[in-house]
């Protein structure tokens, strides 16, 4: 992937176009995985990630140094979405391993390594995401909210930019979700 | 709009809110749907941890790298060899060909804000930190994900409470290892690094039995470390409050918690709080609020040295910061003298030691004098470089000082001092030498230790100036050295002598610092009864107040009977003086009841015994209950007299008493007898002129006076009067009560122009020590009557209105007192006001004869006076009406003894009638009069009657 494209592809995101997000999200994921790959062939190099480094590595790796702020808030939303669905991907392969059974659909063998998840954060993780699918029925912008602050790193101000919504706004919903889905998890445990 | 966007948009508001409103703006908002109430409620109420929930759920798949071969700095990564709360600790070797070096690196789990390389500061601190008993931090970086790692010392050794259970150590050794513990944090706290996660797996001990601590340092890097995350990182059951609590008052006294939180663990094999059970917020409550079950509770032994420990590690885990140990020197000085036998130099009650068993066991209180002597002479001789004493080391000297010291103090705090005085002015001689030495002890809290016990000793020898002044250098030393606790108790001794030289308001201001400072239940509940005591006073309902306070502490203090019962007898002494006769009596018959208990459990509690009969003496005599006042004096001065002897300071104060209780019960003779008794110890052993002779002049000078010695009782008055006010000075309430005195004798022997010239300085004494109370009211009034004896009736009549309106204030218009001082407005203004002084007088006459006993004398007096103030203002009927109940009443009051008086006013009160032309009643009246006298040889008045008669 040229970085020419991935800056077409943040420009072009600004019209809101789901099929370029899409298209972002596709090259992400892979970006995402090849990277971890790497950081595991390059043990010795003293290269260590977590998943926050690994993708800022992977920002680094494929967007040019003169991207526009904008843009770099784009590429973590996707990142952020990304990186969401990565770990439930994840996290249900283990889950489905351990009941001996082999539903996973997605290949995430490669951030095993990167992303040693415990039985405890398997079932959170998965718990959590159940009920944010939920939350997003009634409102798809709690996803994009959690996405953002939590698996994107983003800050509030970020946030609001690449959602357009204000920054009170981001606050209400982060907040309200956080709230909502801590109490929801704690019923479920 | 959805449940959900509702339940978002009560959120949004509700968490905007202070929290005491949000309850009330859910319930407005929400009206009947009590459910959407709840939720939002419960989300609101679980914020915090959700936002702390979010946080270590990233943390979970952020931070569990394996760094094993990678390339940290120097060094190379060989292997895992422990991880924990602050992270994983690996094996590393240094590679960059200097030098070989197997070192420890730990990766900090938390994102920390520390941004390498090591700068100057930084490395000066970690030099600085250099101790055997502190592994030692060569480095530290940040790896490329940007987490920071720091290169220690490799230390091999067991972690400590594996060591403690593998070697199967004592509590002797255990107490040992603190101290070797205590000197590398101290050593830290020396240079300005607090640990702040001091815990069992923090502390290696090496293959020496020397204890090594681990992490310290991770605080100088990482001075912000943000403590939200510590909070999350560290573990709960070694976290003190304020470190829960995410305050930012870290401080010296967080480690020394932390310590006691490794003291209790080592000796009970579990943490103060079994916490792993509960939520965050349950841990919390129990970290704050919850204090810790004794160490007792846990292990099967009640040693000596265990209740030692127990207390300081009680005091170590204060929940407040301030309660705690200030320095981790002052705990391990405590924990030393614990091992080495010694009594506990900051903890204070019950204490058992060797000298209160070696008195116990010999039971000769006769002994404690000369025993004083014999202490103050070793503590003197220490520093006195003799054959013997120079073989000492500085050390050695110290320590025996100390030694003798808690043998001193508590000989003197057996007992109110005053009981244990010495038998010999010598005390005095050697005490001077004691302190000549002391000012050369080099540790500072030894030497503020002897300050405070030899400022106790001068108070009980009555010397209160130097007494206060070491109490006060006490005090600035224990400042220095920010011990709270010792601030409090030298506190609470100097108000003990401010209430005793009746400098109240000082002493009430000393006893509320250092209960601020104590936090020690027992002392607490004495404190707030010596409280109570003052302000009984003046202010009665305070000192209710606080009397029930200590009743309510009482419940919840775990006290002895013996204690119960001395806080009980002291607690019914408040406000007895306010108790109508039925009360006082049911209050008295359960002193005595107290009293009994105490005697058949306790009867070798001589002293406190003697203490109680006395008391029950002055309660009695305060009832007026004079023969059951005498029967206590007298078993109190019997007490006395056996346990030490007839010549001694403490059968004097038996004496005085005697002398005080015979002198009210009306026998003048055997009152100056005991007082004079009482007055000679004193001068054989404290010299003429001594404070404590007060009482004694007093007594002896009234015993003159009755006897018709006036002018030698008065010299005796204003000596006592002189010695009082240079010795409390004038706004005392002794010098007050000696004043009083003076003037009521100056006024006695018609010497007004004396007494006017001092009323002002007693209104200022009253004033300050009774404030606006009915006292100082009537010290107007005194001082109006002395005025208008010397004609200035105008300045009288001033004084009175003065007097009135505090009555009014103080007491209420329903009140005799409100009566005098308006029939003294009327007596003073006839001249100036007589229509509104008639006024007065009436309103006067109706309150006393309401307020004052039937048949009193007095309103016998004022309703002569009013009846004759109204026969000359030609009200004949009214005056007709007072005439004949004032002669009623002298008749019941005088008959018997005076029939002469009684006839007088009867003639006087014929001639008025007669001025009436009421013969008829004159003649009657006249006739009761010469009744009255037909047996007495008033001749002269007989013959007046005579005259009368026969001018009808």
């Amino acid at each position: 992937m040229k970085t020419n494209d991935i800056t077409t592809i943040l420009n072009q995101l600004d019209s809101s176009n789901p099929k370029v997000s899409e298209e972002l999200y596709s090259i992400l994921y892979k970006e995402l995985k090849i990277t971890a790959k790497s950081v595991r062939n390059r043990w010795n190099g003293n290269d260590t990630l977590n998943t926050t480094a690994l993708v800022h590595e992977t920002f680094l790796k494929i967007v040019p140094e003169d991207t526009s702020w904008q843009n770099r808030c784009h590429f973590f939303f996707i990142a952020g979405k990304a990186m969401r669905q990565i770990l439930c991907n994840y996290a249900e392969k283990k889950n489905a391993q351990k009941r001996k059974a082999s539903q996973a659909t997605l290949d995430v063998e490669d951030f095993k390594d990167i992303i040693p998840l415990n039985d405890r954060t398997i079932i959170e993780i998965l718990c959590l995401e159940n009920l944010l699918k939920r939350l997003e029925s009634e409102d798809a912008l709690y996803g994009q909210v959690i996405e953002c602050r939590f698996y994107g790193d983003m800050t509030i101000k970020e946030t609001a930019e690449i959602l357009k919504i204000s920054e009170a706004t981001v606050k209400r919903k982060w907040n309200f979700a956080r709230a909502f889905l801590f109490k929801e998890i704690k019923a479920a445990s | 709009m959805t449940d959900l966007e509702k339940a978002e948009q009560l959120f949004d508001q509700a968490v905007k809110l202070p929290q005491e409103e949000r309850e009330e703006y859910l319930n407005k908002t929400c009206g009947k749907d009590v459910d959407t109430k709840q939720i939002v409620m419960g989300m609101i109420k679980n914020f915090d941890e959700a936002s702390r929930y979010f946080k270590s759920l990233k943390l979970s798949w952020s931070d569990d790298f394996d760094y094993t071969d990678s390339q940290l700095g120097s060094y190379k990564i060989q292997r895992l060899i422990g991880a924990g709360g602050m992270g994983k600790v690996y094996l590393g070797a240094r590679n960059d060909g200097l030098y070989e070096q197997e070192v420890a690196v730990k990766i900090l789990k938390v994102n920390s804000q520390y941004s390498a390389p090591i700068d100057n500061r930084e490395q000066q601190i970690l030099a600085d930190l250099d101790h055997p008993g502190i592994a030692k931090i060569f480095n530290a970086g940040k790896t490329d994900s940007n987490q920071t790692y720091l290169v220690m010392e490799l230390v091999e050794g067991i972690p400590i409470e594996k060591y403690v259970e593998s070697e199967k150590l004592g509590f002797k050794e255990i107490g040992q290892l603190m101290l070797q513990i205590g000197k590398a944090v101290q050593h830290a706290h020396q240079n300005r690094v607090i640990h702040r996660d001091l815990k069992p797996s923090n502390i290696l001990i090496n293959k020496g039995g020397i204890p090594k601590l681990l992490d310290f340092g991770i605080s100088v890097l990482d001075h912000h470390l943000e403590q939200e995350n510590f909070q999350h990182i560290i573990t709960p059951n070694y976290c003190a409050p304020e470190q829960i609590e995410g305050s930012k008052h870290i401080n010296v006294t967080t480690d020394v918690y932390l310590l006691g939180v490794l003291f209790y663990k080592l000796i009970t094999a579990k943490t103060p709080f079994e916490l792993n059970s509960l939520n965050y917020e349950e841990r919390k409550e129990k970290i704050k609020n919850t204090p810790p079950p004794s160490i007792t509770t846990s292990i099967n032994k009640n040693s000596l040295l265990i209740k030692d420990f127990d207390k300081i590690i009680a005091r170590a885990l204060s929940k407040k910061q301030k309660n705690r140990y200030q320095s981790v020197d002052a705990m391990m000085n405590e924990i030393e003298a614990a091992l080495n036998v010694f009594p506990l130099r900051e903890s204070k009650n019950n204490r058992t030691t060797l000298f209160q068993k070696f008195i116990k066991r010999n039971k000769v209180p006769v002994a404690i004098s000369t025993i004083a002597i014999v202490l103050i002479g070793i503590l003197s001789g220490i520093y006195i470089s003799n054959l013997k004493q120079a073989q000492l080391t500085a050390e050695a000297k110290e320590q025996k000082a100390q030694e003798t010291l808690a043998f001193l103090l508590d000989l003197f705090k057996q007992n109110d001092p005053t009981v244990n005085l010495g038998d010999s002015m010598s005390i005095g001689v050697l005490l001077g030498e004691g302190l000549k030495n002391a000012v050369q002890i080099k540790n500072p809290s030894t030497r503020a230790a002897v300050f405070a016990t030899l400022g106790q000793v001068n108070i009980s020898l009555g010397n209160y100036e130097k007494g206060e002044s070491l109490l006060n250098d006490a005090i600035s030393l224990y400042k220095e050295l920010e011990n709270d606790q010792a601030i409090g108790e030298v506190l609470f001794k100097k108000g003990l002598l401010k209430k005793r030289t009746a400098d109240n308001t000082e002493a009430l201001e000393l006893f509320s610092r250092a209960l601020e400072l104590t936090d020690d239940r027992k002392e607490q509940i004495k404190l707030k009864i010596h409280q109570a005591e003052i302000f009984a006073i003046f202010n009665i309902d305070s000192a209710k107040i606080l009397a029930t306070s200590a009743l309510n502490d009482m419940k919840e203090a775990e006290l002895d009977r013996k204690e119960e019962i001395l806080n009980l007898f002291n607690i019914t002494e408040i406000g007895l003086g306010h108790l109508d006769k039925v009360q006082t009596d049911s209050v008295m018959n359960y002193k005595i009841t107290l009293v009994d208990e105490f005697r058949s459990s306790y009867p070798e509690e001589k002293l406190i015994l003697a203490r109680f009969y006395s008391n029950l003496s002055l309660n009695y005599r305060w009832a007026n209950k004079y023969d059951s006042a005498l029967k206590y004096s007298d078993l109190n001065l019997d007490l006395l007299n056996t346990v030490y002897g007839k010549d001694n300071i403490n059968t004097a104060s038996g004496l005085l008493l005697m002398a005080e209780t015979q002198g009210w019960s009306g026998n003048s003779d055997s009152a100056e007898y005991y007082a004079l008794r009482s007055l000679n110890v004193k001068e054989s052993l404290l010299g003429k002129n001594h404070p404590s002779q007060i009482d004694e002049l007093g007594l002896i000078a009234n015993s003159k006076i009755r006897d018709g010695s006036f002018e030698g009782g008065e010299e005796i008055l204003s000596q006592a009067y002189e010695l009082s006010r240079n010795t409390y000075g004038l706004y005392n309430q002794i010098t007050g009560d000696r004043l009083f005195a003076l003037l009521q004798h100056y006024n006695r022997m018609g010497k007004f122009e004396k007494s006017v010239t001092l009323y002002p300085d007693l209104i200022k004494v009253d004033s300050t020590t009774y404030g606006m109370t009915s006292n100082t009211a009537t010290t107007y009034l005194d001082y109006a009557w002395a005025l208008r004896s010397l004609d200035s009736t105008q300045k009288a009549l001033k004084q009175s209105y003065r007097a009135r309106s505090i009555y009014e204030k103080d007491i209420g218009k329903d009140h005799y007192l409100y009566g005098m001082a308006l029939f003294n407005i009327g007596e003073y203004g006839m001249e100036s006001m007589p229509e509104k002084a008639l006024l007065y007088f009436d309103s006067a006459v109706n309150i006393l004869k309401k307020k004052m006993p039937e048949n009193h004398p007095r309103v016998g007096n004022y309703q002569h006076t009013y009846a004759e103030v109204l026969s000359d203002h030609h009200n004949d009927s009214l005056s007709n009406v007072h005439y004949v109940e004032s002669i009623n009443n002298y008749n019941i009051n005088y008959a018997e003894d005076e029939p002469d008086r009684v006839a007088t006013f009867q003639i006087n009160y014929a001639k008025r009638l007669l001025d009436q032309n009421m013969k008829d009643s004159a003649q009657a009246v006249l006739m009761t009069a010469s009744r009255l006298i037909e047996e007495t040889e008033q001749n002269q008045i007989k013959n007046e009657i005579a005259v009368l008669l026969k001018s009808i």
